[in-house]
């Protein structure tokens, strides 16, 4: 193709931006060529043309002027109104166009995007309505007679140093590197270097982790709180470790037991029941944003709760963290030795495949990158606390993200594939792989659904009308056959994957997020400010790059993994974290409180091979972990949002630890282990409901049908990463625990199983249940109270109080103490 | 301890600000006491003061995406070239296949237009109760969205955005504006459909849970009320005394905790709950109303029973000071209520049933002084498109160019803005954007769109993102 401006010719279609123009002028020399090119850019020519120049006056300018400039000029810029990066109050500006490309094509002018623009073919210009034909037809001539334009400035002839950039200040990763959080991580791990000063006797810091509070203490005279009572301790850790109450028993014993490895056995007990994995399975499905529907539709995941299974068990078996995201990013991928570890390596996957898509996307280009930027969003939050999604549309505007490494990390996932595109496309559901007598039954269902349906066919097309007749009643058998046998296919685990695609691409930049806009080819790579500048990671030319992302994102040496790990458990147990912005470790997160403490934690991670439990325990045998969550005055004055942790907080309890509390004291919990709960033949999830006496975390998480409880109080939006829940008291919370059926009805059951048993005096009864619900005896004050509740009923019930009415009464006790506040916050 | 929503300190600019302003705010009481979420990311006093027109909002979504060409927006030049052949820019065919036109058949209207009122403007036989009240309304006809199929442009008409999980419209205005009634929440949804985004379309997104829209009823019209406003068996003195247990217990619990608001919190939630319980049900009961005004909205006749319950109930709960009303006539299939692909003269059957209410809600609302302050908006996810699907007896979707009208608070009456092309397919003059309308609305309201914000991830979101502008010529000077 022969140019205006000699460039070489496979450059041009990529003069998308001004800056990349500019990079490609001082690449190439270009600029010098394009400048000397005398038809086009001559301002000779307009001075030597008048009747070009009056042309450009009455029929170009005025327009530009009026339709124009209040968005793409200098003066727009000055009113803060300029768009697109695109400047038409000036010749150079016009020429070189904006974000979209030039605006001109002096070799085809019919082609040129102003000119599309303006017929509203492609952009739609300018947005208050078309400007009609003849307008059009004018500028094509303009351009067709070579865009005679008078209108240069001495001071912005088409050279790179004169062109105006505003808001394309290129981001200097070198500052940005000094971010905190793009800091190595010191390893091994250091303690602090000088606690005496603070060591007293009040302030004892027996664990590392203490030495490092103590260290920044501010006010040695004041004392942060004794430790926790051991009644509310043991109720502390059961429910941070497990999310279920203590068992009555647990507590007399621990109350008992004043061994000083007490606290220990009672942790080392806990890491290693297998509600450990429910509840930090669910910690990880909240970041995860795990759920078995999708929006729009309704349409039901049935495969997704192989994931859900696979975090229960990577926490209960401690799968080294670095493990568990590799595997999450790339299992598919990864070696692997065994056909479990191939299968769980896979199931790990779905976590790619979580999103709550819009899946009728009509745009299937945009739907595939919705996807990606989904995928980047979810990992650069869960992973690295960064706000990739950010980069989407133009360089980050406070961290050193470049756009460039947006897609950079964009094009692996564009090589990866989620959905099958349809009108309605369809996430992927693959078999997984089995030992070979359970894959023989498979494909023997598989040539037994061939040989049937060869066979239907061939009977019920035969000619002979009188032969048909008799082989009717074979193809009856046939056909529940063939129907057994699509049963049993049916059945075939599967789960819900993502697969390279086959032709294998680098990286694209969409211009302002367009993915009809393609800018400049990137290509696959990580973030560049984490990264060694001079040795790129390379990526395979067969592979996505899910395995070098994977090994990028889990590796020691990346300082953010360790980090938004070790922060995300000191949340989850002491409810706020030392970066109070868990998902975000960026410039507009928070910074840490105590920056060498999260270092010293993020290094314990890694020394002991990323070990979940290792690090939870060390943080919940630490003496401000196990501090009384108790206000006190001297405190709240120093430090009134406890930054220095002066003393634990009581934390609100979580829904899902909410709804097993009141199933077990019904003593109706099933404590099974995984597994599926949704019905096979549920296709759209409106309107689903389900009562189990499974722990919540096993309730379907459906995206239309949130059960109400979770929805109430707080659950987490399983659309989105929720490192950290909301916390909101409001009035329908009180409403549900008030009024909702399921609530009474758990209530009278569990009175009934509890007066059953129960046959003492009230005295007793309301002791027992005090015991049951709060895992304390009741205060004087509190006995006092509930005795005269029940005498009180009792009357107003007359003589003939039956058992039902009994029953009844003491559901409502019940119901009041799980509408107490030491119910509803973990002491 | 930070600082909460009730801490008086907090909001003192704007509340006093409001309260001294020329539509009277009142209390700007919020149906929460703490949220704790909000701390951190509450931009909302940056709030600049823009004089309010309109207090609250009625929202009468037509799901489905009823037909401009057939109610509002009269094109002679269908009937004139019925059955002929045409390219068109078919927004379907160009997301699938990149095609800028493709051949379609024009299909004329099945229904009447005729003159009404003053101003003299068209509207079909399906909306001619509606149309009695044509002086009053603005018509929008240059309206064009984002998302050709329901789902995507039903986000996009509720949140703003066709795919990504964003705060609904009702979400961002009471989050902005609190409420009026602190015993009734502040934005509710009434009937919503449980398709097509369902809850999102009323949810909060990263807003706090406070903001979420409350539903009250499916999609069928049936369970017009607000859940657990009533203790399944238990008599009012009965749960009373239960309560009082509550709070004995909760009084001596909380002398444990000192300084504890978190705590003080959950104690007065309770006292809330009871209040609302006590009083919600009551704002909610319609019979209350008198024979005529059930006459009015078409109560308790076969094809509006339904719809005027909710039209009725979308006026009590204003009068009552919730924020934001959406009222929905849809179901919960992929294919809602008004998305006549084929067969358009069903059109028909969801016409009778919407107009007589639509009709008597506004002449009731004037008729109390509340249209003065309400603005009630109609339509839908998208419009159609003026020629035949496929050749059949349907149109499909049409996101580039349809009909909105809006009415009261602040609207300009009687007039009709922006216009489609001669077929009526796409908006060509004075474009109005969904961003745009949604930043008037807001404008309306007294928000600056581009200020009402709310930190998440890093962002300060919004519900226009970067996009939208107020559409001044809609309004009364």
């Amino acid at each position: 193709m022969p140019t205006p401006c000699s460039l070489p010719s496979p450059f041009l279609p990529q003069l998308t931006s001004i800056r990349h123009a500019v990079r490609l002028a001082l690449a190439f020399g270009a600029c010098t060529v394009l400048l000397n090119e005398p038809r086009c850019f001559s301002a000779d020519d307009a001075a030597a043309d008048p009747a070009a120049l009056e042309f450009f006056e009455s029929r170009i300018r005025p327009v530009l002027v009026e339709h124009c400039y209040e968005c793409h000029s200098d003066a727009a810029d000055q009113a803060g109104q300029q768009q697109a990066g695109l400047w038409l109050d000036t010749r150079d500006g016009l020429r070189l166009g904006g974000d979209s490309g030039p605006t001109i094509d002096l070799e085809d002018p019919s082609s040129s995007l102003l000119l599309s623009a303006l017929r509203y073919d492609s952009l739609e210009m300018p947005p208050s309505g078309p400007l009609g034909d003849r307008v059009a037809a004018d500028f094509e001539q303009w351009i067709e007679q070579g865009a005679i334009d008078p209108r240069i400035s001495a001071d912005s002839a088409l050279n790179p140093s004169n062109l105006r950039l505003p808001n394309k200040k290129e981001i200097d990763l070198e500052s940005g590197r000094n971010h905190w959080a793009y800091q190595p991580i010191p390893m091994p791990p250091t303690r602090p270097a000088n606690t005496e000063s603070h060591t007293s006797t009040s302030f004892p810091s027996t664990t590392v982790i203490d030495q490092f509070i103590s260290a920044r203490w501010p006010v040695p005279q004041i004392a942060p709180q004794p430790s926790a009572s051991r009644i509310e301790l043991i109720r502390r850790v059961t429910f941070d470790l497990t999310g279920l109450p203590p068992t009555t028993e647990a507590v007399l014993q621990f109350q008992r037991d004043s061994s000083p490895d007490a606290v220990e056995r009672l942790v080392d007990s806990l890491l290693a029941s297998p509600d450990f994995g429910e509840q930090f399975g669910r910690h990880w499905l909240d970041v995860a944003r795990y759920a078995e529907s999708v929006t729009l539709r309704g349409l039901v995941q049935h495969q997704a709760w192989r994931y859900r299974d696979y975090t229960v068990d990577s926490m209960n078996r401690d799968k080294p963290y670095d493990q568990f995201i590799r595997e999450q990013i790339a299992g598919d991928l990864l070696p692997s030795s065994s056909l479990s570890q191939t299968w769980e390596q896979c199931v790990a996957t779905t976590f790619l495949t979580l999103g709550n898509t819009n899946l009728e996307e009509q745009d299937k280009e945009q739907l595939r990158m919705d996807v990606v930027d989904e995928q980047l969003t979810v990992i650069g939050s869960a992973i690295l606390g960064q706000t990739l999604g950010c980069a989407r549309c133009h360089d980050h505007k406070f961290d050193p993200i470049p756009t460039k490494d947006y897609y950079a990390l964009a094009g692996i996932f564009r090589n990866t594939q989620v959905l099958d595109d349809d009108n309605v496309s369809r996430w992927i559901e693959t078999p997984l792989p089995l030992p070979a007598d359970e894959l023989a039954i498979y494909k023997n269902a598989e040539q037994q659904i061939a040989d049937l349906k060869t066979n239907i066919k061939a009977a019920e097309s035969d000619k002979d009308e009188a032969q048909r007749m008799a082989h009717a009643e074979q193809v009856k058998v046939w056909k529940a056959d063939l129907k057994a046998m699509q049963d049993v296919l049916q059945n075939r685990p599967k789960f819900m994957a993502s697969r390279e695609r086959k032709t294998i691409e680098e990286g694209q930049i969409l211009i302002r997020g367009n993915v009809h806009n393609q800018g400049a080819a990137t290509p696959r790579g990580f973030l560049s400010v984490l990264g060694e500048p001079q040795t790129p990671t390379p990526m395979p030319s067969d592979q996505s790059g899910r395995v070098q992302l994977g090994e990028w994102a889990s590796s020691p040496h990346n300082p953010l993994v360790a980090r938004v790990w070790a922060n995300r458990l000191w949340v989850w147990l002491c409810g706020q974290g030392l970066v109070r912005t868990p998902d975000n470790f960026g410039t507009t997160g928070q910074p840490p409180t105590h920056p060498e403490l999260l270092d010293y934690l993020a290094g314990r991670l890694i020394q002991n091979q990323w070990s979940t439990k290792a690090l939870v325990r060390e943080i919940v045998l630490s003496d401000v972990y196990q501090r009384s969550s108790r206000r006190r005055a001297d405190l709240d004055a120093m430090d009134p949002d406890n930054r220095y942790w002066g003393r634990a907080l009581a934390k609100p309890m979580s829904a899902e630890s909410m709804l097993d509390s009141i199933i077990v004291f019904s003593r109706d919990l099933d404590q099974q282990v995984g597994g599926k709960l949704l019905p096979d033949s549920l296709q759209a999830d409106y309107g689903f409901r389900i009562e189990t006496s499974r722990r919540a975390i096993y309730w379907p998480m459906l995206r239309n049908a949130i059960p109400e409880l979770m929805r109430t109080f707080d659950g987490a939006n399983p659309s989105m990463v929720t490192g950290q829940r909301n916390h909101s008291i409001v009035a329908t919370q009180a409403s549900f625990m008030m009024n909702h059926p399921w609530v009474v009805d758990r209530c009278r059951l569990a009175a009934q199983r509890f007066l059953r048993d129960n046959s003492a005096s009230d005295h007793d009864r309301v002791d027992q249940l005090y015991w049951l619900v709060l895992g304390r005896a009741p205060v004087a004050a509190e006995m006092n109270l509930l005795l005269d509740y029940v005498e009180a009923d009792r009357q107003i019930a007359g003589d003939n109080s039956s058992e039902q009415q009994e029953v009844r009464r003491w559901g409502r006790m019940m119901q009041s103490l799980l509408s107490t506040v030491d119910f509803r916050y973990c002491p | 301890m930070s600082s909460s929503p009730t801490n008086p300190s907090r909001m003192q600019t704007r509340r006093d600000w409001l309260s001294k302003s020329a539509c009277g705010f009142g209390s700007l009481a919020l149906a929460a006491v703490h949220n704790r979420a909000l701390d951190a990311s509450d931009n909302r006093r940056s709030l600049p003061l823009i004089v309010p027109k309109a207090k609250r909002v009625i929202f009468l979504f037509m799901q489905g995406g009823p037909s401009h060409v057939d109610t509002f927006d009269y094109k002679p030049l269908l009937a004139e070239q019925h059955g002929k052949t045409n390219d068109f820019a078919d927004d379907r065919v160009e997301a699938k296949t990149g095609a800028r036109k493709s051949p379609h058949r024009i299909m004329q209207s099945p229904w009447q237009f005729q003159q009404y009122g003053e101003t003299g403007r068209y509207v079909s036989s399906l909306f001619s109760e509606t149309a009695r009240h044509i002086d009053s309304l603005c018509m929008v006809h240059s309206m064009h969205t984002e998302g050709v199929a329901h789902g995507p442009a039903t986000l996009f008409l509720h949140c703003g955005s066709t795919n990504t999980v964003r705060p609904s419209m009702g979400s961002w205005i009471h989050y902005g504006l609190g409420t009026e009634n602190e015993n009734l929440p502040g934005f509710v949804s009434l009937c919503p459909s449980a398709g097509n985004g369902g809850p999102r379309n009323y949810g909060n997104a990263f807003l706090p849970a406070l903001y979420q829209g409350t539903p009250i009823g499916t999609a069928d019209g049936a369970n017009l009320k607000l859940s657990n406003m009533a203790h399944p068996s238990h008599d009012v003195d009965t749960q009373r005394r239960s309560l009082d247990l509550t709070q004995r217990l909760n009084a001596l619990q909380l002398a444990n905790h000192p300084g504890e608001r978190d705590l003080e919190s959950v104690i007065q939630s309770y006292e809330l709950a009871w209040r609302m319980q006590q009083s919600a049900p009551n704002m909610l009961d319609l019979a209350q109303e008198t024979q005529a005004t059930l006459d009015l909205y078409g109560v308790g006749q076969k094809d509006t029973d339904r719809f005027g319950r909710q039209c009725l109930m979308a006026r009590r709960l204003c009068e009552s000071g919730v924020r934001y009303v959406q009222v929905n006539y849809g179901d919960d299939s992929a294919n809602p209520a008004w998305d006549q692909h084929s067969d358009l003269p069903q059109h028909e059957k969801h016409a009778k049933r919407v107009d007589r209410p639509i009709a008597g809600l506004l002449q009731d609302l004037r008729q109390r002084g509340l249209l003065d302050d309400t603005i009630v908006w109609w339509g839908a996810e998208f419009g159609r498109t003026p020629y035949a699907q496929e050749n059949g007896t349907g149109r499909d979707h049409n996101p580039s160019g349809f009909t909105m009208w809006l009415t009261g608070g602040g609207i300009q009456s009687g007039i009709s803005f922006g216009n489609t092309d001669p077929f009526g397919h796409q908006a060509i003059e004075n474009k109005v954007h969904m961003h745009d309308l949604h930043a008037t609305i807001l404008h309306l309201l007294g928000i600056d769109h581009q200020r009402l914000t709310f930190r998440y991830a890093g962002r300060d979101f919004r519900l226009t993102d970067v996009h939208g502008r107020v559409v001044h010529e809609i309004i009364q000077s």
